[in-house]
This record gives structure tokens, sequence and C-alpha cells, in this order.
């Protein structure tokens, strides 16, 4: 009995499987495949276009770990991914608390501080790299942050916060409609301040919103590509090379795919360890409110 | 009667299958030309040489590809591995020496255009005695300068180092700009460094490439890199402010239009000064770098270059076109037209431009070095010892002794990967 209704549980939840399908296949052959197959790539010479590679165990994974020109990526990896991660965050609830009522023109406030994310990635980086070349300069007597070597870093985190506050706010907006109005009616009565409401009742009941917010910007900072090789190439010199573009230079342009492939891999791990380790401190913290 | 007809049938069958025969010589052949040139009057110079060429030969086609430098030699690497190789191909032999060597490139050695070409620029395309690549022209870099402006405030053009420091403080000190800087292309800033280090300074090291590469010796062992650096360095001094956030057509603007007196380029720059100023007067001199006049040579090497695929199923059709290109007529029409110093022999211009009439001058006097074949770096080697410059120029503090040890040991690491 017991199994024939399981039977008939599976059977039910079988068209929600075939929903699922078409993605799992897209998902399976683009990226569970080729990572199995990368995976033994790190462990040879591969120059990443002739047929012949050889077996070099582990020599790859340790140059990689002696290379102390890994160091400014890492740096600069973590650089970008802690300001952008606190202060999209930041930025992001405090815009999204600020259009949390109702006033003229709050629709008009809310579409200018999500336009950006429209714009492609690409395209930001190129509108911001023309700021910083030709506005800055020009119009603020400032220099452009793009183009020194001690403050390429923080340029890019800008170009990111201008372009992901808005979805950031989305979220947080998202979380705050959630929170019961009583809840905070019944705070005023009792006499509390907006900070008080705001570290009582809103902070606790929008921490589902802050694990996907911090864990999202988490992995994509970790990652980025985009922003330094759109905006700078990676320069002036090196100066803003990612760990992303590491991997890259060495799986592409320099013709060594084995080493890049290895260098992969511990980006992989660095990425996923750190984003399970946010993720969970998050939920316990959801559990905890 | 009977054999007669015979006769006659065969008479008529052999005529057609002759006629067929003749038809299929005749056939249209397609060759395929794949480059990397991404400036606009290279790409119209090709194409007048193509039109002269098909003018003379209707049945032969040329089919042209381009692609942007950084993705070209994968590309190409690519194409040869799936036996798609173009008949023609852009580069240098020296730079796809890994492609002469798997014997992708045609062996040109023994053809009779290449007694057009001057023979110090075929010896940049030899490798292992053979010649592999056909020249077009050189390339060269050194300081363009504002000749009115210079005549103006009597100021001469610097035979030796000392002499271009003391200029640069004079201009300097009458609240002008001497260089025009624009590094935010990244290579800009190679070429103040490059057209330093490339001319006299190699020629007095040209063991520099060929040994730190095999790590033989030390990128430390040569002081004469150091003092390179440090040249680099006092150069840098004379710039306009914040040169990472100036492009290179800017960089040739402040030039052109009067606001910096000079700027460190290549003979490529020529077309897009004249361009942002078409009535200017406009000089070139040889970057120096020694206190000896003597001493000071302007760096020179192959420039456009291109090697025939070994997989060819064209290859009189190819040798035809390379025979066209450096034609008197070929090679004139390409001068002209990508605005470049042919190393054809004999070629007569219609008109050249004045900075170019001074790089001749030089070239004539043989106050040169070429570089080509000592620079012996490819991949990941070239492409970190030109980083290394642009981070020394975006690094205000410009520690040389840093910088080459960095060197040392990014190669050492590169050999250890091998």
């Amino acid at each position: 009995m017991k199994a024939s209704a399981r039977a008939r549980a599976f059977g039910r939840s079988l068209p929600d499987l075939w929903f699922v399908l078409p993605a799992l296949i897209l998902f399976i052959f683009v990226v569970v495949v080729p990572f199995f197959r990368g995976f033994g790539i790190a462990f040879t010479n591969w120059d990443g276009f002739s047929p012949k590679q050889t077996f070099v165990g582990f020599r790859n994974f340790l140059l990689l770990l002696t290379d102390s020109a890994l160091l400014p990526p890492l740096w600069n990896t973590l650089y970008f991914t802690g300001i952008t991660v606190v202060m999209v965050n930041i930025l992001g609830l405090a815009v999204a608390l600020g259009v949390d009522r109702k006033f003229p023109g709050v629709g008009v406030v809310k579409t200018i501080f999500f336009l950006p994310i429209v714009v492609s990635l690409v395209l930001a980086s190129f509108i911001w790299s023309y700021l910083f070349s030709d506005v800055f300069p020009r119009i603020f007597h400032a220099p452009g942050l793009l183009g020194s070597a001690d403050t390429v870093m923080s340029g890019l985190a800008l170009i990111c916060l201008w372009r992901d506050t808005g979805l950031a706010m989305l979220t947080y907006l998202a979380a705050l409609k959630t929170i019961p109005e009583e809840l905070k009616e019944a705070a005023m009565i009792d006499g509390a301040g907006i900070w008080q409401r705001f570290r009582v009742i809103t902070v606790p009941l929008i921490v589902p919103a802050f694990t996907i917010n911090v864990t999202l910007w988490l992995g994509w900072g970790l990652k980025v590509f985009d922003y330094p090789m759109a905006a700078t190439g990676g320069g002036p010199g090196a100066a803003s090379w990612t760990l992303a573009i590491y991997v890259y230079e060495y799986a592409f342009p320099y013709g060594k795919a084995g080493y890049g492939q290895a260098a992969a891999l511990v980006l992989f791990v660095l990425v996923f360890t750190l984003s399970a380790l946010v993720t969970k401190i998050l939920r316990s913290k959801e559990l905890q409110s | 009667m009977t054999i007669l007809k015979r006769i006659a049938t065969l008479t008529v069958a052999i005529c057609l299958v002759a006629a067929t025969a003749t038809a299929q010589t005749a056939k249209p052949v397609t060759i395929r030309l794949f480059h990397h040139m991404s400036e606009q009057s290279k790409r119209d110079g090709l194409d007048k040489v193509i039109a002269l060429f098909t003018k003379a030969n209707p049945n032969i086609k040329v089919e042209v590809e381009a692609t942007d430098f950084n993705s070209y030699g994968t590309t190409l690497k690519v194409k040869i591995a799936a036996g798609d190789a173009p008949d023609i191909m852009f580069g240098l032999p020296t730079v796809y020496s890994d492609l002469v060597k798997a014997g992708q490139v045609l062996d040109l050695t023994g053809s009779s255009f290449l007694a057009n070409v001057s023979s110090s620029s075929l010896d940049s395309v030899k490798i292992g005695g053979k010649v592999y690549g056909l020249p077009l022209d050189v390339q060269t870099m050194g300081v363009f300068y504002n000749k009115a402006l210079f005549a103006a405030n009597g100021w001469k053009v610097p035979k030796t180092y000392p002499e271009l420091i003391t200029l640069a403080k004079a201009i300097k000190a009458k609240g002008l700009v001497p260089f025009s800087f624009g590094f935010k292309d990244a290579w800009t800033a190679q070429v103040l460094f490059a057209s330093d280090l490339n001319g006299g300074a190699l020629a007095k090291m040209p063991d520099l490439f060929s040994a730190t590469l095999t790590r033989t010796k030390k990128f430390a062992a040569y002081p004469e890199l150091s003092a390179a650096f440090d040249r680099y360095a006092e150069r840098l001094g004379y710039g306009n402010e914040d040169p990472f956030s100036v492009s290179y057509s800017q960089q040739l603007d402040q030039f052109a239009t009067g606001k910096t007196l000079m700027v460190a380029q290549g003979n490529w720059a020529v077309g897009d000064i004249r361009k942002a100023n078409p009535t200017g007067q406009f000089g070139f001199f040889t970057n120096p770098s020694f206190a000896k006049e003597a001493d000071n040579l302007l760096d020179i090497s192959v420039d456009d270059c291109f090697m025939a695929s070994a997989q060819t199923k064209n290859k009189d059709a190819v040798l035809k076109f390379l025979a066209v290109m450096v034609s008197a007529q070929g090679a004139a029409t390409w001068a002209e037209t990508a605005q470049v110093i042919s190393v054809v022999k004999n070629v007569k211009l219609a008109s050249v431009d004045p900075m170019l009439s001074d790089i001749q001058a030089i070239l004539t006097s043989g106050k040169t070095f070429n570089f080509g074949p000592v620079y012996v770096l490819t991949g990941q080697y070239d492409k970190t010892f030109r980083q290394i410059q642009e981070e020394f120029a975006a690094d205000s503090k410009r520690n040389t002794s840093a910088y080459i040890s960095r060197l040392d040991a990014e190669f050492d690491k590169i050999k250890a990967m091998e």
C-alpha cells in the first residue's frame, strides 16, 4: 500500500519534473559536464588548442599556491567584494526605506533608482570609463579613479554601486512590504522612536532579504570579471586584475589552459566555501528571529 | 564512310575533352587572406592592392577575413588545427615560430619576387636561414615634435639624452607641456619606454631577450636595462596630468593642436596626427638614450608581413598575389594608402608627409638598429614584459630595482610552467 501510495505521489509530481527537465538538460550540458571534463585538464599542461596534453600531477596547483603574483588579484577581489557587499546593501536598504511610503512621485523615484540595472554591465562600464576620463577631469578638475593603480578598484566598485543599488532596493522593498502595519502602529503607540522601530521590528523581519542580498553580492563580487574587463581591461598594467581575470588570462591569451583550469578550481572552492559559510550564518539568524 | 565518321566523332570528342580541360584551368580560384590590421588606412591599402591584382588576374578572387589583434593568434591556430587554414596569413614568422616549426608555413626561399625586398628586412623573416614571410614595411617609434613652436621659441631638435631633458625643462619653464601622454589604452605607455630601449640601448645588449628567455641570465644582470627604466621614470615627469584618463586619439589631438610640444609614438600615428591638423608643421626625431650622439639609434623592425600557408591548394595563385604586393606598383599603392615606409627597393611615391620624410632621412643615414631579430619574446613572456612597462608608468613610486626583480620572478614562473 505504502509503495503504491509513493508511486502515486511520484506520478502526480511527474508533470512538475517535466517542467524542470529542459533547464536541467541545459544545466547538465553547459555546466556539469564541462565542469567534470575540465577537472582533468587542471592536472595537465594543455595549451588550450593543440591535440597534445601531458599529465603533470599537482604541479599546476603547487605553482599556483606559491605564486606571489596571485596576491594582488586576490586582494583586489576581496576589496571589491567587501565594498560592494557592504555598500550595495546599506544604500539599497536606505533607498528602500526612503521610498517605502506614499509621496507624490514615489514611482518616478523608484524607477530612477532601478534604471541603471537595465543598462547592460558592459555598457555601464563604458559609460563610467567615459565619465572618469572625460567628465571628471574637465568639469570637476579631479583625476578619474580608473587611471591610477591606487584608486582603480574603488572606481570599479563605484560603477557596481551605481548599477546594483536599485536591485538591492527592490529586494528590501519587497521584504519591507511583508511587515504588518499593525506591528509598526502598535510600536508607535507604545512610544517607540524611528531608530527603535527600525532596530526592533524592521531589521529582524527583513533578515531573509539580507541573506539573499549578501549571498548574491558576495558570489558576484568574488567572481567579478566583467567590470574590470570592460572598463579597464585589467589595467593600468595589471592593477585591476581580479581572480577571474587571472584565470582568463592564463586559460586563453597565455595559452596555459591546464594552469588556468587549476586556478579556476581554486576560485570555485573559495566562492563555494565563503558563500556557504555566510549563508549558514545568516540563515541561523533568520531562525532566531 | 564509317571510318571517316568514327574519326570525325573521335576528333569532336577529343576537342570536347580538350575544351573542358581548358575551361578547368581557367576555372575561378579563390584564395583566403586572414589578418588583424585595425587601421582603416591599411585596410584601404589592402583593398587597393587586391583590386590591382584581380585586374591582372581576373580568374583569381581574394577573400579577406579580419579579426582583432587579441583573438587573431588563437583563431588562426584553431583554423589550422581544423584543416581550414587561410591561404595567406598575416604576421611575422618569428612571432608565429611555433607554426613554422609545425610545418604550417610555406618556405618562400628562392621566390623571384624576394629580389624586390631589401635584404635587411628579409633577415627579420628568416628562421633557420629560410624565408617564411613577405615583409611589406618597417615600423619605428620615436618622438614627433611641433616644428613651428620649436622654431618660434628657438628650440633645437635634441640629439642626446641630456639635451632632451634640458629641452623638456625649458618647455616646462615656459608653462607649456613637453610631452603628450595618453595611457588610457595601456599600450601607449609602452611606446615611451620602447622607443628608448629598442634603439641604441638594445644595440648595447643584443642578447637581453634571448638570454633572459632561456633564463641563462637575469634581467638584473643588465645595468643598461635599469638605466632605460630610470630614463623612462624621468621622462614620465614631463607630461600632461592624469595620463591614464587620456586616450590614444586624445594624446595625438593634444599634440596636433599645439597643447603639447612632443609625443612619443610610432610611424603609424602619422595619418591620425595629420587628420587632427592637416596644415600643422610636424617633424620626427630619434628618442635619444645616451649622452654620446653616435650611440643614439632609431629602433626599426619589420611591421606588416604576410606568410603563405603550407596547406594551400592554390600555391601558384598565392605566389602570384605575393609577387604583386611587392611589385613596384603594388608596393607604391600600399605605402601611399597605408601611410607606411615600404621595404621594397626603389619605390616611387607621389606624395609623402614631411613626418615620414624625416623618418626616411634617418633610415637612409643608417643610424638605426633593427631590433626585430633580437626581440624574441612571444606569448606570455612578451605580454608580461609589456605589462610591467604599463604598471611602471601607473605607479607613482616607480622603483626600478623592484620592477627588474619582478620581471625575473615572472619569467622564472613562466619557465617553470613549460
